[in-house]
């Protein structure tokens, strides 16, 4: 097998493997049309930077999502449908979401978080939805590990504040 | 960690949106697409390389555009940029390579303008990665303007063939020109969210537009292939 092989196997595997979690991903940041064709747009893109795939399993994982947020990013811009096999996922994927979560006690906290500043809300999705650590995530937005634990605290303190209005009096009791 | 902040963590983690696990059908329409996408960015990379331009015509074209981008610098306070540094390169749809030139303020002790020029020394990578993003999604779905560059055929002598050939060629000129417009606005739009985005970073709230107008001039170069 030659390394071309190789990195082509890998990222196969990288892709197929992490291909339901960029698609939930995708999903819980847009709707189900747009979804399947940005998970589209991430494959295509990904091949085109076989270069750049990380060995590590779990770094290639972090750059998958690198480039499904990027893709995310430009959405609003340039959002089109074209891909057939997106447009057969999006079906299955359809026909799928018609049962909605009965317990979905979630809204406020989604509230809450989507109050935040952008790139706070970003960390916060990123970290409690997608599993991702702290250090991860500074990877994947490309800046310094400080900046973002500044930021995360800062969204936290400021979910703390709005979630649990007495908080800085139970604080007290707590410490 | 306080039992408070506990909760919080739980309330996040469990704020999930709900997405229903994959189907069986749809884990192997994900797994097919996996393999298709290969086939897709090849065909990408090679139908752009193919595409038919008439030099000439298309570069007056973009001059048009960068034109209008140049436009948007209202101050003109700019001066050319003179490193590498400071550009940044992309192709449009039809083959052309441009630049874009990052110029450098000649206002001193400014802190926007230390942060702009900044940017691109520490943040080439990113943007041109999120540049080469948009690309895949600008030009998964060739216009179809580019389908009738791409299928304007060799025709004979005969005098009505050769006047459809030459007005069908020239709608495919006007047709690939107009594609490269949408995309170099595209990119400008881009480049001027990634700055504002690095900008709101460092602190300094700067509006996409404001962004934009940070950014230079766009030179372009027809493919001569």
């Amino acid at each position: 097998m030659t390394t071309r092989d190789a990195v082509e196997e890998r990222l196969t595997a990288a892709l197929v493997d992490n291909g339901p979690d960029l698609f939930a991903y995708l999903r819980r940041r847009t709707d189900v049309d747009d979804a399947a064709d940005l998970l589209a747009e991430t494959m295509v893109t990904a091949w085109q930077k076989t270069s750049s795939l990380p060995r590590d399993a779990e770094q290639a994982r972090m750059w998958l999502f690198t480039i499904a947020r990027n893709h995310l990013s430009n959405h609003q811009r340039q959002g089109r449908r074209r891909n057939r096999l997106a447009h057969e996922l999006r079906r299955l994927a359809g026909a799928q979401s018609v049962t909605a979560h009965a317990a979905d006690d979630g809204l406020e906290v989604r509230d809450a978080i989507g109050t935040l500043p952008p790139d706070q809300a970003d960390i916060v999705r990123l970290v409690h939805w997608e599993g991702f650590s702290l250090v991860q995530v500074a990877r994947m937005l490309d800046i310094p590990d400080s900046t973002v634990r500044g930021r995360y605290q800062l969204a936290r303190s400021h979910l703390r504040s709005v979630l649990t209005p007495n908080s800085s009096e139970a604080s007290t009791l707590t410490t | 960690m306080s039992e408070l902040d506990e909760e919080l963590t739980q309330r996040l983690d469990s704020s999930c949106p709900y997405v229903p696990a994959p189907s069986e059908p749809m884990l192997s329409t994900i797994a097919t697409m996996a393999d298709a996408s290969a086939t897709d960015a090849a065909r990408l990379s090679t139908t752009r390389a193919r595409r038919p331009i008439v030099s000439g015509l298309i570069t007056g074209a973009i001059l048009v555009g960068s034109a209008g981008v140049a436009a948007a610098d209202p101050f003109d306070l700019w001066s050319r940029a003179d490193r590498d540094d400071d550009a940044v390169s992309f192709q449009l749809p039809s083959g052309a390579t441009c630049r874009q030139e990052l110029t450098v303020p000649v206002i001193q002790n400014d802190p926007i303008s230390d942060a702009v020029h900044r940017w691109l020394s520490t943040q080439g990578d990113q943007v041109e990665s999120a540049l080469a993003d948009a690309d895949g999604s600008l030009i998964l779905e060739p216009s179809p303007a580019v389908h009738v560059s791409d299928a304007v055929e060799p025709v004979g002598d005969n005098p009505a063939e050769l006047a459809e050939h030459a007005m069908r060629e020239a709608y495919a000129v006007l047709e690939s020109m107009r594609a490269d417009q949408q995309y170099l606005e595209s990119t400008h739009l881009l480049l001027a969210s990634e700055l504002s985005g690095y900008l709101s970073a460092q602190g300094l709230d700067v509006s996409v537009d404001q962004a934009g107008r940070y950014l230079g001039s766009v030179t372009c170069h027809g493919d001569d292939r």
